[in-house]
């Protein structure tokens, strides 16, 4: 049971940490990946920053308790890296509104930080912002494969991973977090199931990218013994 | 409102969840139904372009009939004919000048005769559907390296007594190109045509000792436009379903042509 609650404790860092692995060992075969690298490296490292403030807090000083600053890195440095990524997709180069919807989600999350919300607090903002940005993204790149009848990528392609990856769990923690703190002041059992589930929801993202890598492998980038 | 609340969130969650995995499922279904059009398109385009093979084969042949037989009734009745004329002409009343001229043209005449039908039975191949595909290999082979320097030998499984009768006449159309070809451009003095009918698998080899083609120049030259005999092997190839190699071993040149599913005839 203690071993099950280490386990969503960490579910934030642990799948993250298997789809870096996995794409750190094994060469790609579509190498066109760079940008899902930064993405895992830059999520990986601030999720665990925020999961060891969360679990240790008695470590540190009152002034470094609060772990609200890196969900708000995250909500920006997520979406700007995945967005950046499928833009790049030759899929999705022939829809100019998602350059727009980028630029715009650069310049609302400046305005939003310089006069409606401190990044040093939880960003209700940000959540939803970060959501429907990468949901319509997500949307377009499946929409587009199923208008497009030449099957430009394989239905293994990774980013087909990806992009199931982050469409199921902004599916499930938009409302998620949208509600997290009301909730918690009203319902608290509610409060810990909601962020159970979130917790399932960061394992599923984090292994369906991780899944998404290891179906592209193509060998390893530099010999392990015992390994052919 | 605390109930309220959690019913949003729970509803919420449960229809973006649920939008999104249709999303997902019919991604999946649409790539499934997509590569299933897709493989019956590409296998209706091979399907017609072995039908037009297959017709363009077929006038080929036919044509090869039609010339075959006029010049064999036509053109070989009347060269008979004019033999028979020339014989005709008595030969005590002429010169010794007039019968050199006469025994020249009667020897040209006979040249000519005898190449007629040997241009009629390569085009006709009548040998092939009396006596089989291995005897009518061994019969083209003799005739088209008698009298040459060449050294030709042929070392048939007796087993295999032909692919059906369209089939065999392809298969001999490209042994006779091949043939053709390695006297023509290849230089070589030993030429060996060898099969074996082994599990399903017939393998036929022609050996020879000149310079023959590379696998790589063979895709070159039957893809260039020029290169019509190559590219009616490449064709007639296509029709048997069957694979062709070319290999250069140092001194020798091996062209492999190789059918699957063949039965030898039970005993």
């Amino acid at each position: 049971m203690r071993l099950l609650k280490e386990i969503l404790i960490w579910s934030e860092v642990w799948p993250l940490a298997i789809a870096l692995t996995i794409f750190i060992i094994f060469k790609q075969k579509r190498e066109n990946l760079t940008l899902i690298f930064w993405l895992l490296l830059t999520t990986l490292v601030l999720h665990f920053t925020a999961c060891f403030i969360s679990r240790f807090t008695y470590l540190f000083p009152k002034e470094l308790k609060k772990n609200n600053i890196l969900y708000n890195i995250l909500a920006i440095c997520k979406p700007l890296l995945a967005g950046a990524y499928l833009m790049r997709l030759e899929q999705l180069k022939k829809y100019r509104y998602l350059k727009f919807l980028y630029l715009f989600f650069i310049v609302f999350t400046i305005i939003n930080f310089s006069f409606f919300e401190s990044i040093f607090s939880f960003s209700p903002h940000m959540v939803v912002a970060e959501s429907i940005l990468l949901l319509i993204f997500t949307l377009t790149f499946f929409l587009d494969a199923m208008i497009d009848d030449d099957i430009p990528m394989p239905v293994n392609h990774p980013a087909y991973f990806f992009c199931a990856a982050i469409s199921l769990f902004e599916s499930i923690n938009f409302f998620i977090y949208l509600f997290l703190f009301p909730v918690f002041n009203e319902n608290l059992e509610f409060a810990i199931l909601m962020i159970n589930i979130s917790a399932l929801a960061y394992i599923l993202y984090g292994l369906l990218i991780a899944t998404g890598l290891f179906i592209n492998r193509n060998g390893l980038r530099f010999p392990i013994k015992g390994y052919s | 409102m605390n109930t309220d609340l959690t019913t949003l969130i729970i509803l919420g969650i449960s229809v973006m969840l649920g939008l999104m995995l249709s999303v997902l499922l019919a991604v999946f279904f649409n790539f499934r139904k997509k590569n299933q059009h897709r493989r019956a398109i590409q296998e209706l385009k091979e399907q017609q372009q072995a039908l037009q093979i297959e017709a363009a084969v077929l006038s080929e042949e036919t044509e090869r009939h039609r010339i075959a037989e006029t010049l064999h009734d036509e053109v070989g009745a009347i060269l008979s004919s004019a033999k028979l004329h020339l014989l005709g002409i008595k030969q005590g009343s002429l010169d010794e000048k007039d019968k050199k001229l006469h025994e020249k043209g009667a020897g040209l005449l006979n040249d000519v005769i005898k190449r007629v039908r040997g241009i009629s039975h390569n085009l006709h191949s009548n040998i092939l559907k009396e006596f089989g595909f291995n005897e009518g290999v061994r019969h083209f082979l003799k005739q088209v390296t008698g009298g040459t320097l060449i050294e030709a030998d042929t070392n048939l499984d007796e087993s295999f007594t032909g692919a059906g009768q369209e089939n065999d006449i392809s298969l001999y159309r490209i042994i006779q190109e091949l043939v053709n070809n390695t006297i023509k451009y290849a230089a070589a003095t030993r030429l060996e045509i060898s099969s074996v009918l082994a599990a399903g698998r017939y393998t036929l080899t022609i050996r020879h000792n000149g310079n023959g083609l590379s696998q790589a120049d063979f895709d070159a030259f039957s893809l260039r436009k020029e290169g019509l005999g190559l590219k009616n092997i490449r064709n007639r190839i296509l029709l048997l379903k069957g694979d062709i190699r070319f290999e250069k071993t140092g001194q020798e040149s091996l062209i492999q042509i190789i059918l699957s599913n063949q039965t030898a005839p039970t005993p």
